[in-house]
């Protein structure tokens, strides 16, 4: 928590952090992975919530089949699949049938984004650990079932940590001043599916 | 009709002016003396000396997802007589009920011809196919798997690639015969089994020639072949349908 506030502090500041080892180890997260269980970001995101209206959603944003925002859209249950190519990693989400490209190539963050969905996503690897900055969103998603509103100022950070062949660890860090009186931390964990695959989720057709 | 096409790419070029890393550079394109990408360079091969397929293509215009058979004359599409039926109402009710104006998912093979960009990478046991249009992917196997024994029957159905020559082969079954080819509405059953030949001939050109096998609405195997060309310098876009999905309410079909 405490390393992911003073990261924050410094704005992009993971990107320069002295004490990171930049190209040093590339993990291979590379596999299905499937959430251990729903994450709910709620129970750290409503102490700090300053502006319940950030997102001025009426009702369930994923009732409308847009597309889900981040980290929604891996917070389970559905899994999720890692590919690893040498300038960028890229997410295929089971949910939506969706993909999102996080370009690892040392291209910088887009300086006034186009508002999205899923954002704009850079990585660099810390270690063994990927690390995913995103920014760019609009304000019409929720960060988790819950309804756990954002702004467009949204700011999230991913630390990707294989601690084993068979486990994921989703560092997730929220970033939001015009929503959050501070920055928080939640850790996702995931399950490799050895032999899974994901299969064609369209949202239209599950829509009740 | 000609009229709404025009509406939907101008939506598209508009959308374009404001997005990110659309001028990014192509590191690997080889470049004329201009500093332009050299679309008629020879076709980059990967380590193992295939022809590398990989980048951001595009089709050339609306040719044929209009019409996957615009280079036949209409006899030569080999229709069972329900299909050909099927085919004509599809034309005189102006496509009404074409899954896209619901922002259901293009199948294969209409993908190949949806006029946005597409971006192909190809990782260990798989070629990759991510497309701007729904924001959707496309997974192909080259690993050698089989179609799970429980696979669902879906828009893009299950698709495995192997290399012949220097033709990159794909074979897709599985499709959920919802499928239409073409807004003009060319069918598809759940008996198809779709050919696909991406075979690239230079750094900026490629043929897909699609082979349609299906008994259940063609007498006989037919093939067309696409000709989409590499965009280099950019990315794709973010392209969500349900976010502004105006056609629906307008769709004024008999």
């Amino acid at each position: 928590m405490k390393t992911g506030f003073f990261r924050f502090l410094a704005g992009c500041a993971v990107l320069a952090s002295p004490l990171a080892m930049w190209g040093q180890g590339r993990a291979d997260l590379t596999g299905v992975w499937s959430p251990d269980e729903v994450l709910s970001i709620a129970p750290r995101a409503n102490a700090l919530l300053i502006n319940r209206n950030a997102a001025e959603v009426k009702g369930d944003p994923d009732a409308n089949c847009t597309l889900s925002g981040i980290p929604r859209i891996e917070l389970g249950p559905k899994p999720f699949k890692i590919l690893q190519s040498a300038d960028e990693v890229v997410i295929l989400y089971q949910n939506y049938t969706a993909f999102r490209q996080v370009f690892t190539d040392g291209r910088a963050l887009p300086a006034d984004p186009q508002p999205s969905w899923l954002g704009y996503s850079v990585g660099k690897w810390d270690g063994d650990t990927l690390v995913v900055d995103t920014v760019g969103f609009n304000d019409l998603t929720w960060l988790d079932n819950a309804g756990t509103p954002h702004s467009e100022a949204l700011h999230v950070t991913e630390r990707f940590h294989r601690r084993d062949k068979e486990r994921l660890d989703i560092q997730i860090t929220i970033e939001d001043p015009k929503t959050f009186s501070k920055p928080f931390t939640v850790t996702e964990h995931a399950r490799l599916l050895p032999a899974g695959e994901l299969t064609e989720m369209i949202c239209l057709e599950n829509r009740k | 009709m000609k009229t709404a096409w025009s509406a939907i790419v101008f939506l598209f070029l508009a959308a374009s002016a404001h997005a990110q890393w659309l001028n990014y550079p192509t590191k690997s394109a080889p470049r004329s003396k201009d500093g332009k990408a050299d679309m008629s360079a020879p076709a980059p091969r990967t380590k193992d000396g295939k022809v590398d397929i990989t980048g951001i293509w595009e089709p050339n215009g609306l040719k044929y997802l209009i019409s996957i058979a615009a280079d036949l004359k209409p006899d030569d599409v080999p229709f069972q007589p329900w299909a050909a039926e099927l085919y004509k109402e599809r034309r005189a009710t102006n496509g009404r009920d074409d899954p896209n104006n619901q922002c259901l998912p293009s199948g294969v093979p209409e993908k190949d011809a949806v006029t946005s960009p597409f971006k192909i990478m190809q990782f260990p046991g798989e070629m990759l196919i991510l497309y701007e249009s729904r924001t959707i992917y496309r997974q192909i196997f080259t690993d050698g798997r089989a179609m799970p024994k429980d696979f669902k029957p879906s828009w893009q159905g299950f698709s495995t690639g192997r290399w012949d020559g220097d033709d990159f082969v794909v074979e897709t079954t599985g499709l959920n015969g919802k499928i239409w080819m073409d807004t003009n509405g060319h069918p598809l059953t759940e008996a198809a089994h779709v050919t696909e030949r991406f075979r690239r001939h230079d750094y900026g050109h490629m043929d897909i020639q699609i082979t349609i096998d299906d008994p259940k609405a063609y007498t006989k195997p037919w093939t067309i072949t696409e000709n989409p060309h590499l965009l280099a310098d950019t990315e794709l876009l973010e392209s969500v349908c349900e976010e502004n999905n105006k056609d629906a309410r307008h769709i004024v079909g008999k």
